[in-house]
């Protein structure tokens, strides 16, 4: 797989989303201590970096 | 809504030139006769087997059994699932079914209204009429009446009722998502002559065949609905992609995808979408391929809209969070009970056009 993007993902209550699209990994780490810090239900909440392929072009616009 | 989303793939003839149509069949009959006993005899999911980095079959056998294997599609006739061997008989009623209208009094649609998604009580679903809401999609809106080229509907909370372009209404309920002949969706390729994914097709039709000859359109419209549920919640439930970050395929190929791969939300319900959409002509249903969003985070989130016919009953089906069929009232009920979603969009194509004026059975409202 070629590396285009990587997802911040969280999983609350069995229900995983990807919160945001980043270039970098080191972008990526921030953003998701960010939401570690502001989510209302971090306590409850499993947060990871996932690494997207060519799937990542196809929904950035979402992301923007 | 982008319509560029949908790139065509080799139509699924292109592969099958050059050789007489009688040959094709006698092969294809004969594979699925073989993959009927591998189903039956418990060995289809080791068949299924791939290699994680390529999405390759890992045995030689499956690859040609599976080859051979028809290539089954929204295109597909239900008479064609008989000749190939893979059912015995239709269910009783299903071509009356499917001429039954659509647009009909009561009928629940999408509308886009000046629609609040906050929580104002949690007893009450989310997506009403707010003068002051910003425009949005709500899933509420109720079918009345017609009038010349437009639909009037019933919103909860709006001032009077909404008059709604027909091309409007059928651009946000008719079906949307991959072509017939297979396409590529959040990068997903549905390709209908990719082995793994013929094969996985192939396999629900042997595993849901008894109940599927056995679905009667005849009987009580409550009865009919709750078989297609049974019937449509099992095959979406046959998907097993773990979410992006875990174990496993990580490539483009639906088949590979489908039970053992990995993927964010909109990849997911790609794959699903290219697998149910070559049951929805013998289950009589319709598939929507929506974008949406979280209520809690607004994170975007991809999911399916299903349509039963001839009832009209919506649901949402939804892999990434284990919801096969969920009743779309309940899936858009608001974040209180987890069923955390509001649609924003569409993604693939219309294919099968505007719905003609047979399938509306409405009063007529003048202004």
């Amino acid at each position: 797989m070629i590396r285009v993007a990587y997802a911040v993902c969280s999983e609350t209550r069995g229900k995983p989303v990807t919160r945001a699209l980043c270039d970098t990994r080191k972008e990526a780490e921030q953003v998701m201590s960010r939401l570690k810090g502001s989510d209302m239900d971090a306590a409850q909440t499993t947060y990871w970096i996932a690494e997207l392929g060519a799937e990542a072009a196809g929904i950035r616009d979402y992301y923007a | 809504m982008n319509e560029a989303r949908v790139e065509a793939v080799a139509p699924i003839h292109s592969v099958r030139m050059g050789l007489p149509q009688a040959w094709h069949g006698d092969v294809s009959r004969r594979a699925v006769a073989r993959l009927k006993e591998l189903v039956q005899s418990g060995g289809f999911e080791r068949a299924t087997s791939i290699d994680p980095l390529t999405g390759e079959l890992t045995s030689t056998e499956s690859r040609a059994l599976f080859a051979a294997l028809p290539s089954i599609s929204s295109a597909t006739e239900p008479g064609g699932l008989l000749d190939l061997g893979l059912l015995n008989q239709l269910p009783r009623g299903l071509s009356e079914a499917m001429l039954e209208p659509k647009y009909v009094f009561g009928r629940e649609l999408f509308v886009q209204a000046h629609v609040n998604h906050r929580v104002r009580d949690p007893q009450r679903p989310v997506g009403e009429y707010r003068a002051e809401a910003s425009l949005g999609f709500t899933h509420r809106a109720r079918l009345l009446g017609e009038h010349d080229d437009r639909f009037v509907l019933e919103l909860e909370g709006a001032p009077a009722l909404l008059r709604v372009a027909k091309t409007d209404i059928y651009a946000w309920n008719e079906p949307r998502g991959v072509p017939s002949s297979g396409g590529v969706l959040a990068n997903v390729h549905i390709d209908y002559n990719e082995p793994l994914l013929k094969a996985q097709i192939c396999a629900a039709y042997i595993d849901l065949a008894h109940d599927i000859e056995a679905l009667d359109f005849t009987a009580h419209p409550d009865q009919v609905k709750q078989q297609q549920e049974r019937l449509v919640g099992r095959l979406a439930a046959r998907q097993r992609t773990r979410y992006a970050g875990k174990e496993g395929y990580t490539g483009n190929k639906a088949g590979a995808l489908f039970t053992q791969g990995q993927g964010i939300c909109f990849v997911q319900r790609a794959a699903a979408a290219g697998f149910l959409q070559a049951f929805a002509k013998i289950l009589a249903f319709e598939v929507i391929v929506c974008v949406g969003r979280t209520l809690r985070t607004d994170s975007p989130h991809g999911f399916l809209v299903l349509t039963l016919r001839p009832s009209m009953a919506r649901y949402v089906s939804d892999p990434a969070w284990h919801e096969p069929l969920t009743d779309l009232r309940v899936a858009f009920f608001g974040p209180g009970w987890g069923h955390d979603r509001r649609l924003v969009g569409f993604e693939g194509l219309q294919e099968q056009g505007h719905p003609d004026a047979s399938s509306i059975r409405l009063p007529e409202l003048a202004a």
